[in-house]
């Protein structure tokens, strides 16, 4: 047989070689270096690029945390965590990523160390790791984190109790659920679904109401994900919502709810400029299943868009199918 | 050049061709299957970036997810989208491993969108089900197959073209030949078991801007594939089903409906105005974009002008930074706003590609293809819109099956003749001092595909293709390369030509239309379900002449009852007002 | 027969201010799928050599130092 080398990326690395090269006095040098070691796996790897996050050069700083991206458990949160508070952005720009990498339950501490720290990114980052983990004992810093001062922190606060889907985080939903800020009642109210409808019936009446249209969109459509009876009153109301956005997806809802009492309401939009919203209050129509909606039906299925006229057919159908 | 080293010989036991989506995989689960075993991947450009997905996907087009589809009601779906002419159990054994597969490459690091409790957030696009998985954050999918490939110790071996497979004297497959793109030298490779995974043939047709590295697929993907199983012996499956895609005019790349349509994002005629009933690729779908643009109401455009200002940021976010990220880039240098603007989409040149429609290297469930011991995978293998997460698994399929078929094979035996006679072939254009430099034969092939296969397809003008495709042939041995560049470019000529007569000779066996504009025969405008509701084969006979025979459905193992095949054609055809 | 060269515009620029291709890198040459990038022996510094770009960007995305440009192929702008 032939010999090998030359054709083949060779597995085996020569690990001598790249720990001389990331001691060369090139900075550069030791950034080509640690991006050979970054595409590299194994635990010779992993020690090389926790040795080279401390390097004096920012940019190999940056190759190891990237690199480490790869690896999970303590060693490497913690060489991250110490990246995290690099007064380089780049380097603290790619330790939050390979941050938000780790899996095991062994990476959390020294993450959980940092969730109070005095930089809003660092405790970003920090809360994006601990979502990911799904750790029971992150529930607390999570529900405190939820009463930080800036947005973006309780925006991913919201991630931690969320991704744990416990019963006991729904109280702290609830409240995030009317947030000053638009992206964290956003989060709150779609974070909502794993919960029984009684327990976000109060959140979705009040976020039908809502400033923002995209917090308004997320209630309606979780009105319907859980099937919110109490709701319907209000998901009626939203079909005239500012926004057409708003009111299909709460068509679509009140199609899963099947509410005949929308019916309507949601025959006075069958003639509604955009065609989007003429699909979605056919396609509600349909889902109901009441023959009331069938003249609503015949004239979306001779709609001018072939789309709306298509879901219109289902819908007869699937009208029909019920009637009989 | 002086090249005259002895061709260098390697033995193992799978050799995987073609790095890209199903290569990494095929070789992965060979090699984790059985440690044991020598697994080579072969790959064109470098693993670390090649193929369709070097820069991530938008998302996965076909997930299929509990809780939103079931294998079965994917299986429908796909029988019904390709007009019937499908072998089910490929297409099941893809369904049955997505969702495994999804949550592998998810541990593996690969991000898929998730709502806000970490669940998978599967969009609606196809006809019935729920199908789409976004992936805005998966530019770096091919870093983390090549590592994992590494973890595995799978040899890998970058900047080698396959120019030929090796059959062995009882039949089965015996190994490939290999060139390097930089230094010319030739690799023989022995191997009991070999994966094709070298993608679509996408350098067939020419794209509109005329510049030849414009395509829809990534340019390495030029049909190898394809040519080397033909030559091999292996039987190819319904390439009259050709892949064409509606792409942004000029750019050619998607724009695309799967990620904006969730968002309510259309194609729209020039009016403002929705003319299809589904934005699910097809080739009915195909057809309907075809008569719109050459009718009064043309050109096509995707819009996403009536959507708020946030919903347009979602959707930059995704396409301006995965799969295809040059979009904005492109975008921005002709100053259109997608806030403002619709995009301008026009139909792409034709290709082959089973991963979007359904031509491809015949394959059973099991990845096999027609010579023993030879396995295809991905974009090149028959299993109907299959896409990334098909590559992926059938990739694994592959891999798992060609590692227990080696574990027992013995290397075949092979007529040197087949080594010699390919590096003649291979050297010759180094050997031409003078002669027709690759780019401009590959140019005059391509822009005879698309003046007369490109469809509708019309009998007459078949045959004056077939007419110049084979002076062209006559030809090819004087094209010259200066450098091992340049060669690797001359033979790709051979496959795209090659290529272009399977094409052609398929389309003008089968005498019917099918797949709306995939097969749209102009001297035959209608479907004969009596005649042509059949595969179409196509092979080397015994006498090396290309050939072609009908192969009859394997039956349905998911009963598509008749009213829900009404259903779905009720809903297609349009109820004009 | 005499080989003409037609002059086309080069998609990829790399600046060599920029580029550490002199201390061993040679991520962008690695990662493109046509192949196109090498060392341009003038300057020690990775250059385009063939216009035969996919415009996918790995060079760019890839590269440490941010030292490629790529644009639009002129045919296609
Ligand atoms: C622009 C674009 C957008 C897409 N969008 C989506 C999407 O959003 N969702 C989705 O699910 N699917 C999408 N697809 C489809 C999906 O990407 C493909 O179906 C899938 O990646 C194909 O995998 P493959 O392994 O068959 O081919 P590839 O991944 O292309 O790999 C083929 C490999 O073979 C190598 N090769 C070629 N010839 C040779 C040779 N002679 N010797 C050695 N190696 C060779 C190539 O270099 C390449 O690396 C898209 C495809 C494209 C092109
Ligand atoms: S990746 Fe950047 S730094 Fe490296 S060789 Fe290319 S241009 Fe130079
Ligand atoms: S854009 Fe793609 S094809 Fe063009 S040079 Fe960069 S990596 Fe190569």
């Amino acid at each position: 047989m032939m010999k090998q080398s030359g054709f083949f990326d060779e597995p085996q690395v020569d690990f001598v070689d790249l720990e001389r090269r990331l001691a060369s006095f090139d900075a550069a040098e030791r950034s080509v270096a640690a991006r050979e070691v970054a595409e590299t796996p194994g635990p010779e790897a992993e020690r090389l690029l926790i040795h080279a996050i401390a390097d004096s050069d920012a940019a190999v700083r940056r190759e190891a945390a990237l690199g480490l991206e790869q690896f999970d458990g303590l060693a490497p949160a913690e060489a991250l965590a110490q990246a995290l508070l690099d007064e380089n952005a780049a380097v603290a720009e790619a330790a939050a990523a390979s941050l938000a990498e780790l899996k095991s339950p062994e990476a959390a501490p020294p993450l959980l160390a940092l969730i109070k720290h005095p930089r809003a990114e660092v405790r970003i980052a920090v809360c994006r790791g601990l979502r990911n983990l799904r750790l029971e004992a992150a529930f607390q810093p999570g529900l405190e984190a939820l009463g930080d001062a800036d947005a973006r922190v309780r925006r991913e606060a919201v991630g931690i109790l969320a991704y744990l889907k416990a019963t006991k985080a729904l109280p702290a939903l609830v409240k995030a659920a009317s947030d000053e800020n638009v992206e964290v009642r956003r989060a709150a109210i779609s974070a909502l679904a794993f919960a029984p409808a009684e327990a976000s019936l109060g959140s979705v009446l009040t976020c039908l109401s809502d400033p923002h249209w995209l917090v308004r969109e997320a209630a309606v459509v979780l009105a319907g994900r859980v099937k919110a009876e109490g709701a319907i009153a209000g998901l009626i109301n939203s079909l005239s919502d500012e926004f057409w956005q708003v009111r299909g997806k709460a068509a679509l809802a009140l199609g899963t709810l099947k509410a005949v009492a929308a019916i309507p309401a949601l025959g006075n939009l069958i003639g509604f400029p955009i065609s989007n919203l003429r699909k979605d209050v056919a396609a509600a129509l349909g889902d109901i299943g009441h023959p009331d909606a069938l003249p609503f039906l015949e004239t979306a299925a001779g709609d001018i868009d072939p789309d709306v006229r298509k879901i219109a057919r289902r819908s007869i159908q699937l009208v029909e199918s019920t009637r009989s | 050049m002086q090249m005259a080293e002895p061709d260098n010989l390697f033995e193992t036991d799978v050799l995987v061709i073609g790095g890209g989506t199903a290569g990494p995989l095929a070789a992965y689960k060979a090699k984790t299957a059985n440690p044991a075993l020598n697994v080579l991947l072969l790959e064109k450009a470098n693993v670390k970036r090649s193929g369709a997905i070097a820069i991530g996907m938008d998302g996965l087009n076909n997930a299929v997810v509990p809780g939103f589809a079931t294998p079965e009601q994917y299986v429908r779906e796909i029988t019904i989208a390709n007009d019937g002419i499908v072998d089910q159990k490929p297409i099941l054994a893809y369904a049955e491993r997505s969702f495994d597969m999804i949550r592998e490459l998810d541990d593996w690091g690969v991000k898929f969108l998730k709502d806000e409790n970490g669940d998978y957030d599967v969009k609606k696009v196809h006809h019935l089900g729920a199908y789409v998985l976004p992936m805005p954050n998966g530019a770096n999918v091919k870093k983390i197959l090549y590592r994992r490939l590494r973890q595995a110790q799978t040899l890998i071996s970058n900047r080698f073209m396959a120019t030929r497979l090796l059959r062995g004297a009882d039949g089965r497959i015996a190994g490939a030949i290999a060139v390097n793109s930089r230094t010319a030298e030739i690799l023989v490779i022995r191997a009991k078991a070999v994966i094709l995974a070298m993608g679509a043939a996408g350098r067939l047709g020419l794209p509109a801007s005329g510049y030849l590295w414009g395509g829809y697929e990534n340019p390495t993907n030029c049909g190898d594939g394809y040519a080397m199983a033909y030559h091999a012996g292996a039987e190819l499956s319904n390439l009259e089903c050709y892949q064409i895609n509606p792409l942004i005019k000029d750019y050619n790349g998607p724009a695309c409906a799967y990620v904006g349509g969730p968002f309510g994002a259309y194609t729209a005629n020039s009016e403002g105005a929705r003319f299809i009933e589904c934005d699910y690729w097809s080739g009915q779908m195909m057809m309907e974009f075809y008569r719109e643009l050459h009718g009064g109401k043309g050109p096509v455009f995707l819009k996403f002008n009536h959507l708020a200002s946030e919903t347009v940021a979602e959707i930059e976010n995704i396409l301006h930074h995965v799969e295809r990220p040059s979009r904005g880039l492109f975008h921005a240098g002709r100053g259109a706003d997608y806030r403002r603007d619709m995009v301008e989409m026009h139909i792409s040149e034709i290709g082959f590609c089973a991963g979007h429609s359904a031509s491809g290297v015949f394959v059973d469930e099991h990845a096999r293809t027609t010579v023993e011991g030879l396995y295809a995978a991905g974009d090149m293998a028959s299993v109907p819109h299959n896409y990334m997460l098909g590559a992926f698994v059938n990739g694994a399929i592959a891999g798992e099956d060609a590692a227990r078929f080696a574990a027992s094979a013995p290397l075949a035996e092979y007529d040197a003749g087949q080594v010699e006679a390919e590096r003649l072939r291979v050297r010759a254009p180094l050997s031409n001092d003078d002669g027709l430099p690759p780019n401009q034969v590959e140019y005059k092939i391509r822009r005879f595909v698309n003046d007369y296969l490109q469809p509708p397809k019309v009998t007459r003008k078949y045959e004056i293709a077939q007419q110049r495709f084979a002076e062209i042939r006559a030809d090819l041995p004087r094209m010259m390369a200066r450098d091992p560049h340049e060669l690797m470019r001359a033979l790709e000529v051979y496959s795209i030509l090659d290529c272009a007569d399977m094409a052609a000779a398929a389309s003008l066996f089968r005498t019917e239309s099918r797949w709306g504009l995939y097969h749209y025969r102009m001297d035959y405008p209608e479907p004969n379900d009596a005649d042509w509701f059949c595969h179409l084969q196509l092979f080397k006979d015994e006498n090396s002449r290309m050939a072609c025979r009908k192969r009859p459905i394997e039956p349905y193992i998911v009963p598509i009852d008749a009213t829900e095949k009404d259903a779905y054609h009720r809903l297609r055809i349009p109820a004009h007002a | 027969m005499p080989i003409a060269n037609n002059p086309s515009e080069m998609p990829v620029k790399i600046d060599a201010e920029k580029c550490i291709a002199d201390k061993g890198c040679t991520v962008c040459i690695d990662v493109c799928p046509l192949d196109v990038l090498r060392i341009n022996p003038a300057n020690g510094k990775a250059h385009m050599r063939y216009d035969e770009c996919w415009y996918c960007l790995p060079c760019a995305i890839d590269c440490p130092t941010k030292a490629v440009t790529v644009a639009i192929p002129y045919l296609l702008r």
